[in-house]
């Protein structure tokens, strides 16, 4: 809630200035936008996690953003994506794969090839900074830039059924933070609408530990450090594609 | 009596037409409704070209045609809108009376739609375009001595439009460059000559056919043969028995030992070698004269004289000085003061010659240790190698004088013209005055051996309140083509936008420039220009001929001032004001703003080099899901888009603020706007990067 509360007064006092000052940057002037974005991109999760190719990963935002100067455009978004964590080579007998995974010395000849799957949720809230290209021509928020962003979020994992056997929905959940760089190219249409199109290259700290400590912390549990990994793969390599409104 | 009733009133129109005060002399400017020529549309002009040729029976190929209208009308329509044409002024309503005449004694002429207007060069020349409209240089109707004369080149002129030797030529020319038939694997020699052998039977078929046109008329028919031996130095002005000698020009010759006169001499002959020029778009004179001469109708009549000669002449005072001519300012002035001796314009002219001159000699001291000839571009050297003699006279002599003598010499000249006359405007030739002055105290006022100009501050109260007004910095000197890049808070609210311009071109198509999307851009440009404008609280006047009304004439005469200004901006040296600064005074006067800007953008589309798109397709199959993406970026050419700005103050005459932005990307609406917004702020509020 701290974070959220220091976002707000970010987003107020950006407001506060823009208003003061008469003859601004921007494009004609208009320096505000709000924007929506879905980002995706199949290969990765394929590679690190063991997706389908055709699973895109998709995930999609709401962005509020401000041009600071000539080349320098600032904002906030929220992020959110929804998906099936596909957990393989767990059981579905009385014990949860959680269970399972505690017992596995005991019962090795319980193992079933079969396939399991959760809900899987990201939530977060991002920050970013976008850095427009001299060298390019662009006059922020119109050209090409490059963007540095800081999300905080949230991973929540629970059963859709097929999990466990009895009602319990929660799995896993976990605070995550994620770096992202990027650089893309925004357009403008009708002097209002502007498109984006953007390549980003992020690092999930929670995943990152998960591909660097393999086994560390996880006692067996290998379907989180699935779930970790898979937070790293979201986010590792993506193609974004925003619209946004110029005010 | 009726007839002599009828002659009196005749002549005393002529007189009120043509009659100018030559003792203050106005530059001459556009008068009445502007001309459909100037209003329409390029476009416009174009697609009625287009219908029009659909009926007629010159087999040309379509395309070519098409080509032709296109490029026509659109390099007429950049020719009408460059300030320098004008309109309804006595020189213009001359050569339409003079055409009525023609147009009477051929009734060939009747439907014919054909109009007049005058080119402000000193070139000696006249030329014609397909769609009807004959331009006149003011050099040549300084030049021709007889209204018969004029009438000749004019038969010759209509002769070309009326045979549409322009379309013609074009679509030789086009059939030579496609590499096809007759001319297939011609190397580029023979190519060059068809196109000129092809031209010159033109003007020799032109000659031809003008000469039926001009002995259909009452003129005096051996005027042909005066007329052509003009133009057969076409690059010298008009003659005139000027002796020079430095007391013509004010110069007090008691100060210095002054350089000893010399008089080069012309050899014609060496210069005039056209004969030997296969290349040439025109005949050999000799040949055109002998041909004319050959079908000349043997009628002697005593010819009339050019009734706007006079005005002529007067007018490439101002156009030389305009190049920074001033040893040809010099020379007409001297010519045009032995009939108008007490000129105070003539006087004025030479004074700013004098002015001109000693201030490019004082600028080069600056910038080349004093070697003017870095100065002087190549088109004024050739102009003065081919010079008459006694405009290379006066060259000569102001060339020898030292730099610091001449800038005494005008000090002194000014003071004189200052002290025993009254000046036309006593404020900017003081101005003038003090420049030489401050140029004096910059560079020269440090030599003991100098004090002809102290004695003179000694001796004389006023010229010493003067003086000792005036500080040696050497800013002025070097400002106007110095941008030193300082941008901070211009604070500027209120804007002339000369003539902005949209010019997009494709260099993957073997006619580049893309004249029809660049006129609607263009269009859209100048929205910008204004809303833009408007969201940042500026009062913006756009100033341009591209999209000018009927009833816009006075519009129009300040857009040809500020061509003229600029202009001279780039001949004369930075040190000098501007030589029409009074009419620039009342024109800043009347928008309330001395700061004009330039604007543009220059859009360019090419093709991608192989190398690139073939890496791109590789790199983006390698990450699969982005091949779409890859494949668009390869198919696609590449965009760059140039937004000029340039901002100047006409008061200091100093360029503010210059900046040429780079996109690399289309040139859409957004980009341009983005940019155009950008630099609006800057002249608006400075610049914040």
């Amino acid at each position: 809630m701290e974070i959220m509360t220091n976002l707000l007064k970010i987003i107020y006092c950006l407001l506060v200035s823009s208003f003061l000052t008469a003859q601004t940057p921007g494009f004609e002037g208009k320096r505000f936008s709000l924007g929506v974005e879905a980002q995706g991109m199949p290969l990765t999760g394929a590679l690190l996690v063991n997706e389908n190719f055709s699973d895109f990963n998709m995930r999609y935002g709401f962005t509020a953003d401000i041009v600071l100067s000539k080349f320098v455009s600032v904002g906030i978004k929220f992020q959110r994506s929804e998906d099936l964590a596909f957990l393989t080579k767990y059981t579905q007998s009385s014990f949860t794969p959680v269970e399972y995974s505690q017992n596995l010395d005991s019962y090795p000849n319980f193992i079933q090839s079969f396939e399991s799957a959760a809900n899987y949720s990201y939530s977060g809230f991002g920050a970013y900074i976008k850095l427009f290209s001299k060298e390019f021509g662009s006059i922020a928020p119109l050209g090409h830039f490059w963007a540095f962003e800081y999300q905080l979020g949230t991973i929540n994992v629970t059963d859709d059924g097929r999990f466990y056997d009895y009602n319990r929905s929660d799995i896993y959940s976990k605070m995550t933070h994620t770096l992202v760089v990027g650089t893309g190219i925004q357009k403008i249409y009708f002097n209002r609408l502007m498109t984006g199109l953007s390549f980003n290259l992020g690092l999930n700290t929670t995943g990152l530990k998960s591909f660097i400590f393999p086994g560390y912390q996880y006692g067996g549990m290998d379907f989180i450090q699935h779930i970790e990994r898979k937070s790293f793969s979201d986010n590792f390599l993506t193609v974004r594609f925003s619209l946004a409104w110029l005010l | 009596m009726k007839n002599f009733v009828l002659i009196i009133i005749s002549l005393s129109v002529l007189g009120i037409n043509y009659s100018q005060d030559f003792n203050q002399y106005q530059p001459m400017k556009s008068k009445g409704m502007i001309p459909e020529d100037f209003t329409k549309l390029s476009s416009e002009k174009y697609k009625s070209d287009i219908d029009k040729h659909e009926n007629d029976s010159l087999k040309i190929r379509k395309r070519v045609a098409n080509d032709f209208y296109l490029e026509s009308n659109f390099a007429i329509g950049d020719i009408l809108s460059n300030g320098r044409i004008l309109f309804n002024e006595p020189l213009s309503n001359y050569l339409e009376e003079i055409f009525q005449k023609i147009k009477l004694a051929n009734p060939i002429l009747q439907n014919q739609n054909i109009r007049f207007y005058i080119s402000s060069s000193t070139i000696v020349n006249a030329f014609t375009t397909q769609e009807g409209i004959i331009l006149f240089n003011t050099g040549l109707l300084a030049k021709l001595t007889t209204e018969d004369e004029i009438a000749y080149v004019m038969c010759h002129e209509i002769a070309h439009f009326l045979e549409k030797h322009n379309l013609k030529q074009f679509s030789f020319n086009s059939e030579v460059d496609r590499d096809k038939g007759t001319y297939k694997s011609e190397n580029w020699e023979t190519a060059l000559f068809a196109k000129a052998n092809y031209s010159q039977n033109h003007e020799m078929e032109a000659d031809s056919i003008g000469l039926t046109l001009f002995q259909n008329t009452n003129y005096n028919f051996k005027s042909a043969l005066s007329a052509l031996e003009s133009l057969k130095t076409y690059f010298l002005p008009f003659e005139s028995e000027v002796t020079f000698n430095p007391i013509l020009i004010g110069f007090n010759t008691t100060l210095f030992e002054l350089p000893e006169l010399t008089f080069p001499t012309l050899d014609l002959d060496k210069i005039y070698s056209s004969k030997n020029n296969k290349f040439s778009t025109h005949p050999d004179m000799e040949d055109r004269i002998n041909s004319v001469n050959s079908n000349l109708i043997n009628r002697d009549r005593t010819p009339t004289p050019n009734a706007v000669r006079t005005i002529a002449q007067f007018e490439l005072c101002h156009l030389f000085l305009e190049r920074a001519m001033y040893s040809h300012v010099i020379y007409v002035a001297l010519a045009l003061q032995r009939d108008y001796p007490e000129s105070q314009y003539l006087k004025e002219v030479i004074l700013k010659s004098i002015y001109g001159f000693s201030q490019a000699k004082s600028s080069a001291k600056i910038k080349s240790g004093g070697n003017l000839s870095k100065l002087v571009n190549q088109n004024d050297n050739n102009y003065l190698t081919t010079s008459p003699p006694e405009i290379k006279h006066i060259d000569q002599f102001l060339s020898d004088l030292d730099s610091k003598k001449l800038n005494v010499l005008a000090i002194f000249a000014f003071w004189d013209y200052l002290t025993n006359n009254k000046p036309l405007n006593k404020q900017i030739t003081e101005e003038r005055m003090r420049g030489l002055i401050q140029s004096h105290k910059s560079l020269y006022s440090s030599d003991l051996e100098n004090t002809e100009i102290m004695k003179l501050v000694n001796t004389n109260i006023n010229f010493a309140a003067l003086y000792n007004a005036v500080e040696a910095i050497d800013d002025r000197i070097i400002k106007f083509d110095n941008d030193d890049g300082k941008t901070d808070n211009f604070g500027i609210d209120n804007l002339i936008v000369l003539s902005p311009e949209y010019r997009k071109f494709n260099l993957t198509k073997e006619k580049a420039y893309r004249y029809l999307a660049s006129e609607k851009l263009l269009g859209s440009y100048h929205d910008a220009i204004l809303d833009n404008s408007e969201s940042l609280n500026m009062q913006t006047n756009i100033l341009s001929n591209s999209f000018i009304q009927t009833d816009e004439v006075k519009a129009y005469n300040d857009i040809a001032l500020l061509y003229s200004f600029l202009s001279e901006k780039l001949y004369s040296s930075s040190n000098s004001i501007f030589s029409r600064k009074e009419e620039l005074i009342d024109l800043i006067d009347r928008y309330g703003t001395d700061k004009i800007a330039l604007l543009g953008v220059y859009s360019v589309q090419f093709p991608k080099a192989k190398a690139e798109r073939v890496a791109v397709l590789v790199w983006t199959a390698v990450v699969f899901p982005l091949f779409p993406l890859g494949l668009y970026h390869a198919v696609t050419p590449k965009f760059r888009t140039f937004n000029y700005t340039l901002l100047i103050d006409l008061s200091n005459e100093a360029l503010l603020y210059s900046n040429i932005h780079q996109f690399k990307m289309k040139g859409n609406n957004a980009v341009v706007r983005s940019s155009l917004y950008n630099q609006l702020l800057i002249i608006n509020n400075g610049n914040h990067d």
